[in-house]
């Protein structure tokens, strides 16, 4: 098992992303049977490295039988497998919600059967690349993965009408910034080391600490990494980009895409460069904008009036608070930006595939459209009431745990940055009361007659579900599972914070 | 020194014209320009007065001074082909969005998404 799923988990997808488009020359259900079949494998390869990653300790896995530091390594610990697991099975609700065929955001995305396959291999595309970021030990080989899941990205978010094809440029060149930056870091990271294994590279390090090409390598790297982590104020690809994509790319999109890029961060700012003196001082810089991102994401979401933008910015908030944890960098505060990266996106995910289809089915997006819906589709709308409660933080959905967490890293931390972490969580959590409640609001208590935000006669809209099964299935589990990961945060606390631990003292131990 | 300067020089002017210029086209060759001065940086690392491939050559033991190190060159390899179908893809967005929208100017375009 061990020696097999490692290198599974990123063939599969990638091998995959090839053969489904394929297939939709057979029949449109054997391409959806594949895809769906496909990423449950995927899940399944996550979940028992996952498990063996618990029982066994870590996985190390040279791909193609070389040893690193010469070959590319794949490293499996609490931490990536968690991710992994978490995108895997985030894949599979986004491919049971690509059925989905007709979005007011773009034509019918999934229109022929062509263009199905073709959409369903750009998701494997992007879960592949998505997974090879979060397993890969090789800081080139990041980049190549960073390059692949981003062209995935690109394709998804443009497949629906003209404005995604706009959105899709404006985040290919952020993106592609993102990914220059971060090769040029890595370029003087090679020049100053020779080495491009990560375990290779925090041993050498401690020999180039006086030279000032660190300080731009660190710099170029963190810099790339935070845009593509949508960290205040490089975040300004995001809501367009989160607001355009047609429905069952974007509730995939907004749960994973910038977590995925905050755990590269963490892994290299947090882990391989945190020894050094450039390494400590960004950190501390990624702490303070982390804060001022809750802030400024938590006050624009509550200025929107759309409710797909409003989740977008709500997501930058969110970003900040997974870099707050990062910037810290205790064992509490990494427990927590893990832990938040779980929770927003099993939240943010039901949010967007719930919020995409209301905009359809009730053709418009402000608050007022929801006027009503609690009473025409009771479970569903139960559903999204319990992602937004975890986005505010109460007990017991899962979004109240990453905020005990971070909250407690705060206490712990003191000093003028604990404070300021502390009281922007809080006050985060007041706004996206703000922002949610006038959502639910108008779902559980109004009635269609008196939204006040909605011009023309509620009885002109479009007959049919509020939710269509390929994206209501989806919205309900995720809700179940904000409650379950909620209800069971105290094993993952003690499943992910002792590998977080020795792999940092590993790290800081000389080189045997 | 002089290259690296050079590709610095290169990667800001790149930079500077994706977030400057205004029209959608403009910012995708300044994007190339961009993504030309990382391989120009990588390319000259490796880059040795009087080196030569590290190929064996007629016995005697190799001596490392002879020969140019090969793996930034063949990074940039990947990092072409990275660039090249970022690129394609751009432009095909670009297509598009001009038949729908009639226009690659960036502010005019905005004013029509609205």
């Amino acid at each position: 098992m061990r020696d097999v799923l490692p290198g599974l988990l990123v063939a599969l997808p990638l091998m995959g992303a090839a053969l489904v488009p394929l297939l939709a020359a057979l029949s449109r259900r054997t391409t959806r049977a594949a895809a769906l079949g496909l990423h449950a494998a995927i899940l399944a390869a996550a979940l028992g490295l996952f498990g063996s990653a618990a029982a066994d300790g870590p996985i190390r896995y040279a791909v193609g039988g070389w040893p690193g530091p010469w070959g590319i390594e794949l490293w499996f610990d609490g931490l990536s497998t968690l991710i992994a697991v978490l995108v895997a099975g985030m894949a599979c609700f986004a491919s049971f919600a690509q059925t989905f065929g007709a979005d007011r955001n773009g034509a019918a995305p999934a229109s022929t059967p062509l263009r199905e396959g073709l959409l369903r291999g750009a998701l494997l595309l992007l879960v592949g690349g998505l997974l090879g970021i979060v397993a890969t030990r090789d800081v080139f080989n990041l980049f190549v993965f960073l390059e692949i899941s981003s062209l995935a990205a690109y394709t998804l978010v443009a497949s629906g009408e003209g404005r995604g094809a706009v959105a899709a440029f404006r985040y290919l060149l952020a993106g592609t910034a993102a990914g220059s930056l971060y090769l040029f870091g890595v370029g003087f990271l090679y020049a100053l080391t020779g080495t491009l294994n990560m375990d290779d590279l925090a041993a050498r390090l401690p020999s180039v600490e006086a030279d000032a090409a660190l300080t731009v390598a660190v710099v170029l790297i963190a810099v790339g990494l935070s845009i593509k982590a949508a960290l205040f104020p490089l975040h300004g690809w995001l809501p367009d980009t989160y607001v355009y994509t047609p429905t069952p790319a974007a509730g995939f999109i907004a749960a994973v895409m910038a977590k995925v890029s905050a755990y590269a961060l963490l892994r290299l700012l947090g882990e391989v460069l945190a020894g050094t003196t450039a390494g400590a001082v960004v950190l501390e810089i990624t702490l303070w904008l982390g804060i001022l991102g809750v802030l400024v994401g938590g006050i624009l979401a509550v200025a929107q009036r759309a409710v797909t933008r409003m989740l977008a910015w709500s997501s930058i908030s969110a970003m900040g608070m997974i870099l707050i944890g990062v910037g810290m960098g205790s064992a509490l505060a990494i427990t927590g930006a893990l832990f938040h990266m779980a929770a927003h996106a099993l939240a943010k995910g039901c949010l967007f595939f719930g919020a995409g289809g209301i905009r359809t089915s009730e053709d418009g997006d402000e608050p007022g459209r929801w006027a009503g819906l609690g009473s025409r589709a009771p479970w569903t709308l139960a559903a999204l009431t319990v992602a937004a409660l975890s986005m505010i933080g109460i007990p017991p959905t899962a979004g109240f745990f990453s905020k005990y967490y971070l909250l407690s890293a705060s206490i712990e931390a003191g000093g003028p940055a604990g404070i300021a972490a502390f009281a922007a969580i809080i006050l985060s959590s007041l706004l996206a009361t703000v922002y949610f409640l006038r959502v639910l609001e108008a779902a559980w208590f109004r009635t269609p007659g008196d939204a006040p935000d909605v011009a023309g006669d509620p009885a002109s809209r479009p007959p049919g579900p509020v939710l269509p099964r390929p994206l209501a299935v989806p919205v309900v589990g995720l809700a179940v599972l904000v409650l379950l990961t909620g209800i069971f945060a105290r094993p993952f606390e003690r499943h992910v914070l002792p590998d977080w631990e020795s792999g940092t003292a590993r790290i800081s131990a000389p080189a045997p | 020194m002089t290259t690296y300067a050079f590709a610095a020089a290169l990667f800001t002017i790149g930079l500077a014209g994706m977030a400057l210029l205004p029209n959608l086209l403009r910012k995708l060759l300044a994007m190339n320009v961009m993504q030309v001065a990382v391989i120009v940086f990588f390319v000259s690392l490796a880059f040795k007065d009087g080196a030569t491939v590290p190929i064996l050559g007629q016995g005697g033991a190799p001596v490392a001074a002879e020969f140019m190190n090969p793996l930034p060159h063949t990074l940039m390899l990947t990092a072409i082909v990275v660039s090249v179908s970022t690129t394609g893809l751009a432009l095909g967005l670009l297509v598009r969005v001009r038949s729908r929208f009639e226009t690659l100017n960036e502010r005019r375009l905005l004013d029509r998404l609205r």
